[in-house]
């Protein structure tokens, strides 16, 4: 069955000051892919992922979404298109409950009327939600807890249900297993991969562990000084000689 | 009894701009420090409108706080051009702009002599009838808050405060939180510069200002939490703590500077409280 292209990015320029991040960069990828996006520290990745959710300027180049051109859409504009981003440094509200921030990403997700708390039913449905949510990850018995009292594991995995409520055909996920255990990380894994074959969402993750990264990915694109380096299947990435050179320095 | 009506009607008057004092310096972390413009923006437009221009009366209300809501949005509009720290000097300097275009234009204004002798509405003539119906719009206000706390709304105030670029990743205009906070600031502290404007029936350049600034924040740091009891608590200690000095045995022209070295005090002792107890400090240990 031919699939949809969730994402197509166009000979992508993105300059920062006056230095160009992102050089002459082109990937499709389609729906229910999960792809990931390596490279040495510096080499644009984030920028790459600003660049497509619209928090950093693109200089030259083309982002389409679901077949939709973005370019000039703000980043709430893109999101309410079908885009949904984790961050490097945790995208959930600490100051909020578990709960609270599941509830925000259903309310955004289905676009429930103001009113929709005073309303018995409405109520009971959508906490039902936010406990299948947070129990897919592990998190029910925080549920009245505020974010900011979790391990830095367990605030990604609460932004993986964050993701996962908010809805959207593409996620971006910004270096999901920094400062996580590796007895966390096989849950991220889990939670990642069901977003993806259970939920059918499209899923470009940046990573620095490679292991984790090959054994969940159906394709990888490496960026080195700001261009596309390459692009192949998880085995393909790891026997070239001049990546092997630039990224582990063998 | 004519002491009570006059310190519940302050109250009143009060509550409803630390309010608007609690969504947007607590809750959206926007130091809106014009409020008090808008305070003495919409009680001037309204006497002008009525004694100058002879206006109905409730036709002059209505006016005054649609631009005062205009004004709002101007406010809102410079927020989201310039820099935080710039945004707070504007404002402040905002109340001293204001200020000095109420002296400079007597001839609209009255300028130090100020406006004298404001009627209140036909059906709120006396200062009880005042009182009820700044009660009746206050449990309407506070009604208003309680449902904006609980809805969508309220929570993405929340996080704009916390982290406005998740907020935009969630599909949230961060204009729209900037524009809710300011407008609705700014109409909330015009109705209670209404409210004090015909409690006391006159208007001159010392009418809200810099001593209205000070009430404002300390209502808005106290009600820290995101509750309409925190408000009203708040509202509460600023209010009527101060007025048992008067039943002490000091000079009364040392009375008003005792209330705002009062509020500062609060200020200070509760600033301390807060960063000694911050639980998030704990966990990064």
């Amino acid at each position: 069955m031919k699939k949809n292209i969730v994402l197509s990015v166009e000979n992508l320029h993105v300059q920062l000051g006056k230095r160009m991040i992102n050089k002459n960069i082109s990937i499709n990828v389609k729906e229910g892919e999960i792809v990931g996006i390596i490279g040495p520290n510096g080499c644009g990745k984030t920028t790459f992922f600003n660049a497509i959710s619209g928090f950093a300027p693109i200089d030259t180049g083309l982002i389409s979404i679901n077949g939709e051109e973005v370019n000039n859409f703000t980043p709430h504009q893109r999101a309410r298109k079908g885009l949904s981003r984790g961050f490097q440094n945790v995208g959930v509200f600490k100051e909020m409950t578990l709960e609270e921030n599941i509830i925000m990403a259903i309310e955004q997700a289905e676009q429930l009327p103001w009113y929709w708390m005073f309303s018995r039913q409405e109520k009971k449905r959508v906490e039902k939600r936010v406990d299948t949510i947070l129990d897919d990850v592990d998190l029910l018995s925080h549920k009245q807890s505020l974010a900011g009292l979790l391990s830095g594991g367990q605030l990604r995995l609460l932004e993986m249900a964050k993701l996962h409520a908010l809805g959207g055909s593409l996620v971006l996920i910004d270096e999901p297993t920094a400062g996580v255990s590796p007895v966390l990380r096989g849950e991220l894994r889990n939670a990642i991969a069901q977003l993806a074959k259970k939920h059918g969402r499209t899923i470009l993750i940046i990573e620095h562990d490679l292991k984790f990264l090959f054994d969940l990915v159906d394709r990888v694109v490496v960026l080195v000084d700001g261009k596309k380096y390459m692009e192949g299947k998880p085995k393909e990435v790891q026997n070239d000689a001049r990546l092997r050179e630039v990224y582990f320095g063998t | 009894m004519g002491y009570f009506y006059t310190i519940f009607a302050r109250f009143l008057a009060s509550l409803g701009q630390g309010v608007g004092g609690q969504v947007s310096f607590s809750m959206a972390g926007i130091f809106l420090l014009s409020l008090p413009v808008c305070f003495s923006f919409s009680a001037y437009t309204m006497a002008i409108l009525h004694k100058k221009f002879a206006v109905v009366l409730w036709v002059s209300i209505a006016i005054a706080l649609f631009l005062t809501m205009i004004l709002g949005a101007l406010f809102s509009y410079i927020y989201t051009k310039v820099s935080k720290d710039s945004f707070t000097v504007l404002c402040l300097g905002s109340i001293l702009a204001f200020d000095a275009f109420v002296r400079s234009f007597d001839s609209l204004t009255g300028g130090v002599l100020g406006i004298s002798g404001i009627l209140r509405p036909e059906s709120i003539r006396t200062l009880p009838a005042l009182v009820q119906f700044s009660f009746l719009v206050l449990t309407v206000i506070l009604v208003a808050h309680y449902l904006v706390l609980k809805s969508p709304m309220g929570r993405k105030i929340r996080a704009f405060k916390e982290h406005p670029v998740a907020l935009q990743a969630f599909g949230v205009s961060q204009k729209s939180v900037i524009s809710f906070v300011i407008i609705g600031g700014s109409l909330l502290s015009g109705i209670s510069g209404l409210l004090e404007v015909f409690r006391i029936q006159f208007l001159d350049p010392s009418f809200g200002g810099i001593p209205n600034l000070i009430v404002l924040v300390s209502i808005s740091i106290l009600a820290l939490k995101p509750k309409v009891k925190a408000v009203l608590l708040a509202s509460v200690l600023v209010v009527f703590l101060p007025e048992l000095i008067s039943f002490l045995d000091f000079p009364s022209a040392l009375l008003g500077h005792l209330r705002v070295l009062l509020y500062s005090v609060l200020l200070i002792v509760l600033i301390y409280t807060i960063s000694g107890k911050s639980q998030f400090q704990k966990r990064e240990i």
